[in-house]
């Protein structure tokens, strides 16, 4: 996991200077908190045109609700917390995003990302990675947002059930059974989903077979 | 090792936190059961996933996120009469065209949202016009706290402030900021302040059961969730929408006064004159004369080159001005049927339009600013209209259309006169889905 800056790297002068409204604190933590925020709404919603809105209303509620924080956690953690339940409520809202046609979301600029990241791989496998993302979190606009966002957390951020439970302010029962009822769903959801099977087999049975021979 | 047990360490084995002995058990089983097996190559596609970069944004739009983020912050007084300056003065038709905005949205008014916001219920909305400034005691746009004002926290029933310094107080889901020389009463159960002298500054947080009021000797002002100013004399709204109401009962009916949109102000009359039935908006933004045409420059102006339908516009907008809605729809619609309206076509639609709109129709205003953007793409109009759109299906509460409606705007208009407003608007219209 990629390391987010303490509330000590943050500082308290900079925290003060949120609180004040100096554009200069203000531009200080969100660089400071950018990337984190990125990498995360990224994971919970996907390739979507809506990566910078959402990061934009973190930051916005960021600034709005300084004054509450009280500093008993860091500020990224906090920061977490709000970026979370941006994405819960640009999830459930859902139906504009859903809207949105696969040919906009699976841009050239996330097709060149997948192509800077792993050179090696040849130009079918570039295509089904960006395409595999794309239909998994199209599926996964079949699941309710907490259950999604529980699942993600912890599958793609690595989060422990304790630490999704804070940020989703659940408790950790509920955050179980949401990831048990997530990873049902989804199990369900790419099994139904012819493409997906195809895709599976090309790229792990056919690798399996290559070894075996 | 079952089946179901197997498929509970999937995940685990995906996020790479499963031990080796548990990941070899794992695959023994799978590779002796064809269920487990296909499961498990389900998995693996979520792990693909996981290693997928995500989408990142680019240097420009970290700029334009921290210009958004702080500009939601307070804006000093200073610093938006500086932007007010770089306006392009040279607009004519422009400022023309905001006056119309500006009757538009006087007319319906902002919108009182609910409680939107994810996390506290703080408002998102636009910190256009947000005035809290000097003369609350502030240095810059640090809240009155920060510029050293005492700040009240537990307020009492029927507790009296007098001020003898700026500060602020929080009760009853308002933010009162007041200046020095304040005096007022605070009553929080009845969420009301009284105001006897001096000025205050109130922000209304929207969500909560009843209005919130100020009262002073000559009106009440009430009010759902926005931010407006309010002296003994005088109301101006910043943000949301606000009703004045007379502050003696007459026939067991309290009279109301006026209704006020964002930027508009009015002030009580003066002793012996008869309350304004209307609000100020003529008499304090001039609005009659920004609707009509700019006086001509000397020598510029000349009669015979004057679009024929120049002085049907003028007496339109004029009517429209005084809330005649009828007549300057009528005028309008009569240069647009004989041909007089020829090369100001898109003028005439929108004061059609804008006519609709005085008189509630709001279905038909939207088909009118629709009619405006369809048949002139290219006018200066278009922009307002389009923007109108927009803000007409925010206040109806059409949320998807309301947003295809702004982000239409955003993508024809990018640089727009309203993306800033567009924008804020986006974002609070995502938080209320």
């Amino acid at each position: 996991m990629q390391a987010v800056p303490t509330a000590q790297q943050v500082g308290d002068p900079c925290l003060d200077g949120c609180r004040a409204g100096r554009p200069e604190a203000i531009a200080e933590l969100f660089r400071a908190h950018r990337e984190m925020v990125e990498r995360l709404v990224g994971r919970l919603v996907g390739p979507s045109p809506d990566l910078e809105d959402l990061v934009q209303s973190t930051f916005v509620e960021v600034i709005r609700n300084i004054s509450r924080f009280r500093g008993e956690a860091k500020p990224s953690t906090w920061i977490c917390g709000i970026a979370v339940h941006i994405v819960q409520h640009h999830l459930r809202a859902g139906k504009v995003r859903r809207n949105v046609p696969l040919e906009l979301v699976l841009g050239d600029t996330l097709r060149a990302q997948s192509a800077v990241v792993d050179p090696r791989q040849n130009a079918e496998q570039e295509i089904d990675g960006g395409k595999v993302t794309a239909k998994l979190y199209a599926l996964m606009d079949r699941i309710t947002a907490k259950k999604r966002v529980a699942l993600l957390l912890y599958v793609m951020e690595d989060r422990s059930v304790e630490e999704i439970a804070a940020l989703m302010r659940a408790t950790q029962p509920a955050t179980r059974s949401r990831l048990y009822f997530a990873r049902r769903e989804l199990r369900k959801l790419i099994a139904n989903d012819s493409d997906l099977r195809d895709w599976a087999r090309t790229l792990f049975s056919g690798r399996r077979e290559e070894a075996e021979t | 090792m079952t089946c179901r047990m197997v498929q509970r360490q999937f995940l685990d084995i995906t996020r790479q936190s499963a031990t080796d002995a548990l990941r070899l058990e794992v695959e023994s089983h799978v590779q002796d059961c064809a269920t487990c097996a296909a499961e498990g190559l389900h998995w693996k596609l979520v792990g693909l996933v996981r290693q997928h970069p995500t989408a990142r944004l680019d240097a420009a739009a970290e700029g334009r996120i921290i210009r958004q983020v702080v500009s939601s912050a307070v804006v000093p007084d200073t610093a938006r009469r500086r932007s007010m300056r770089r306006r392009p003065a040279v607009a004519i038709a422009g400022v023309s065209m905001l006056a119309l905005a500006g009757v538009a949205v006087f007319v319906v008014g902002r919108r009182v949202r609910p409680d939107e916001t994810a996390i506290g219920g703080a408002s998102i909305g636009s910190a256009v016009g947000d005035r809290f400034g000097d003369p609350f005691g502030r240095q810059s746009a640090a809240h009155p706290g920060a510029a050293g004002a005492p700040v009240i926290d537990a307020v009492t029933e029927g507790q009296v402030v007098d001020a003898a310094e700026p500060g602020l107080v929080s009760f009853g889901g308002a933010e009162v900021r007041y200046r020095s020389g304040t005096r007022m009463s605070l009553h929080p159960a009845q969420r009301l302040l009284t105001l006897s002298s001096g000025e205050v500054d109130v922000e209304v947080t929207p969500g909560r059961p009843g209005r919130f009021r100020v009262t002073t000797e000559r009106f009440i002002v009430e009010v759902l969730g926005t931010r407006f100013s309010v002296t003994p004399n005088r109301v101006r709204t910043v943000q949301g929408k606000v009703h004045v109401l007379d502050a003696h009962v007459l026939d067991g009916q309290q009279r109301e006064l006026a209704v006020l949109g964002p930027g508009d102000a009015w002030d009580a009359p003066t002793d012996g004159a008869a309350p304004s039935p209307l609000p100020s908006l003529t008499e304090e933004r001039g609005v009659g004369a920004l609707l009509s045409p700019p006086p001509a420059r000397p020598g510029a102006g000349r009669d015979a080159t004057r679009a024929p339908g120049a002085d049907v516009l003028t007496r339109s907008r004029a009517a429209l001005a005084r809330g005649e809605a009828r007549q300057a729809r009528g005028l309008a619609q009569g240069a647009l049927a004989s041909g007089k309206a020829s090369g100001q076509v898109a003028s005439f639609e929108l004061l059609v339009a804008d006519s609709l709109l005085v008189e509630k129709r709001i279905d038909d205003a939207i088909d009118g600013y629709r009619r405006v953007v369809r048949r002139n793409p290219r006018a200066a109009e278009a922009e307002t209209a389009q923007f109108t759109i927009g803000q007409l299906l925010f206040e109806r509460g059409a949320i998807v259309a309301a947003t295809a409606a702004l982000n239409d705007y955003l993508a024809r208009y990018p640089v727009g006169r309203f993306v800033r407003e567009a924008r804020e608007d986006l974002i609070q219209l995502r938080s209320m889905k």
